[in-house]
């Protein structure tokens, strides 16, 4: 019953064979190793495992990998050119929104979706982008001011 | 997603085909349209015999068209196409379904579908009682003919609706009254991620001052299917809109409001917050209709 699908992940073009109940983040963290999406909840509620599909952001723990075949994926593996940081990682260094780490990548890539459609946010606006995201450690405080800093970093 | 009895994922690209599908599979399958309800139900093994998946995202029902008489959504448009849609923002009579869809974060806007949240027939979701408030009616596609299903007949128990096996939901249309009309939508909960421990909608129209036709619809997992009041509904209709009506509709809302105890919320505090949302819904809508109250 396995199936093999072609995806693009990253910009990369990779066949991988799936099941055909296989989640989206079963398939990249497991098949692709690409570790930086997190099961937290599982039930589409922490956010850990956020991914942009074609932009958007989703959780890739209630995605159906065969859904996505014909769309372009994104993890925070994807963010980075070579060794120029995406200006959120960069914001989130220099912020200090990390603690344990668990929720970053999630929170990273929310935080991506938001800025794609809106470079310069509202305090209020980044909180709402994040409100699927639970972070158990920072109490968000950080967290906002590294996304302020990574939309002042992307208009510049 | 330990769906392990699965022996099939489909992406029909017609409606042909998908009527097709479900005809063949009827009972071991199960319907797809954004994929967040399912996963909640997988993830706490309740639906572990489906052997085929058939997902609808394929078919192109993502259109929503809003003409004079009605409003018309394809059962895949996301909440995320709804609320970039100018025409549906912009409407006071389509308030209620912009209040719901601005409740739930951005990852569950762009995967969950207005056709799934319906078809899921669960009395904790937003979106059907914004719809029930509207009036709405669901279009449902066989294998050899469509027809129309009112809200009120649709929903029958929990997790049951009245569609039969190998129907699905092609579109969800709904009345555009010719007398001015508003609705508004608010939900009770604990987080941005939460089901509603309470949620209200309500919908009026205006005809010489007076409100007529109103249409309050209470859900949010007070019981196995949403409660429609139609003590309040009474007692607004033929009135003039104001604070003294409005205060006292709302008040008349627990005459025969029963809902349920659970561990999030005893039936007591669900009753003494109902009156309490129908009334923030009232006023919701007076403004909305620019009356000042």
């Amino acid at each position: 019953m396995n199936k093999q699908v072609k995806l693009t992940v990253n910009g990369e073009i990779i066949k991988v064979t799936i099941k055909p109940h296989e989640s989206l983040f079963d398939t990249l963290k497991h098949k692709l190793e690409l570790v930086g999406v997190k099961r937290g909840c599982d039930t589409g509620g922490c956010g850990c495992c956020t991914v942009l599909v074609d932009g958007k952001s989703r959780y890739s723990c209630m995605t159906y990998t065969q859904s996505v075949e014909s769309c372009e994926i994104t993890t925070v593996e994807g963010l980075s050119e070579g060794e120029q940081l995406d200006p959120i990682q960069q914001g989130f260094i220099e912020a200090g929104a990390v603690q344990c780490g668990y929720c970053t990548c999630g929170m990273i890539m929310a935080a991506k979706n938001l800025l794609l459609e809106n470079n310069s946010p509202t305090e209020k606006e980044i909180r709402k982008a994040i409100a699927g995201n639970l972070c158990r450690c920072t109490g968000y405080s950080k967290i906002v001011e590294a996304i302020t800093l990574a939309s002042k970093y992307s208009q510049a | 997603m330990a769906l392990t009895k699965l022996k099939g994922f489909y992406q029909p690209s017609t409606l042909r085909e998908a009527a097709g599908l479900l005809h063949k599979h009827a009972d071991n399958a199960l319907i797809i349209g954004g994929g967040t309800f399912i996963h909640g139900l997988v993830a706490r093994g309740l639906i572990n015999d489906v052997e085929y998946l058939v997902d609808l995202s394929s078919l192109g029902l993502n259109d929503i068209d809003v003409s004079k008489k009605l409003v018309s959504f394809g059962a895949s448009t996301t909440f995320a196409e709804i609320e970039a849609n100018k025409l549906i923002c912009e409407s006071i009579l389509l308030g209620s379904i912009n209040d719901a869809i601005a409740y739930p974060p951005p990852q569950i806007k762009h995967a969950a579908t207005i056709g799934g949240c319906v078809a899921a027939s669960c009395p904790f979701l937003d979106l059907p009682i914004s719809l029930l408030a509207l009036d709405a009616s669901a279009v449902v596609m066989g294998r050899f003919f469509k027809r129309k299903i009112k809200f009120e007949d649709l929903f029958v128990s929990l997790f049951g609706h009245s569609m039969k096996s190998g129907e699905f939901i092609a579109n969800i249309i709904l009345p555009h009254p010719e007398l001015p009309t508003a609705s508004a939508f608010q939900k009770l909960e604990t987080n941005a991620n939460d089901l509603a421990i309470l949620n209200c909608a309500v919908r009026i129209s205006i005809d010489n001052g007076l409100c007529v036709d109103a249409r309050v619809f209470i859900g949010g997992g007070v019981g196995e299917t949403p409660f429609r009041s139609l003590e309040v509904e009474q007692a607004l209709n033929n009135r003039p809109l104001s604070m003294e009506v409005f205060s006292n509709a709302a008040s008349l809302v627990n005459e025969s409001f029963d809902p349920l105890s659970d561990h999030r919320a005893s039936s007591d505090y669900r009753k003494a917050m109902a009156g309490v949302f129908v009334k923030r819904c009232l006023v919701k809508v007076a403004e909305r209709l620019g009356v000042e109250l």
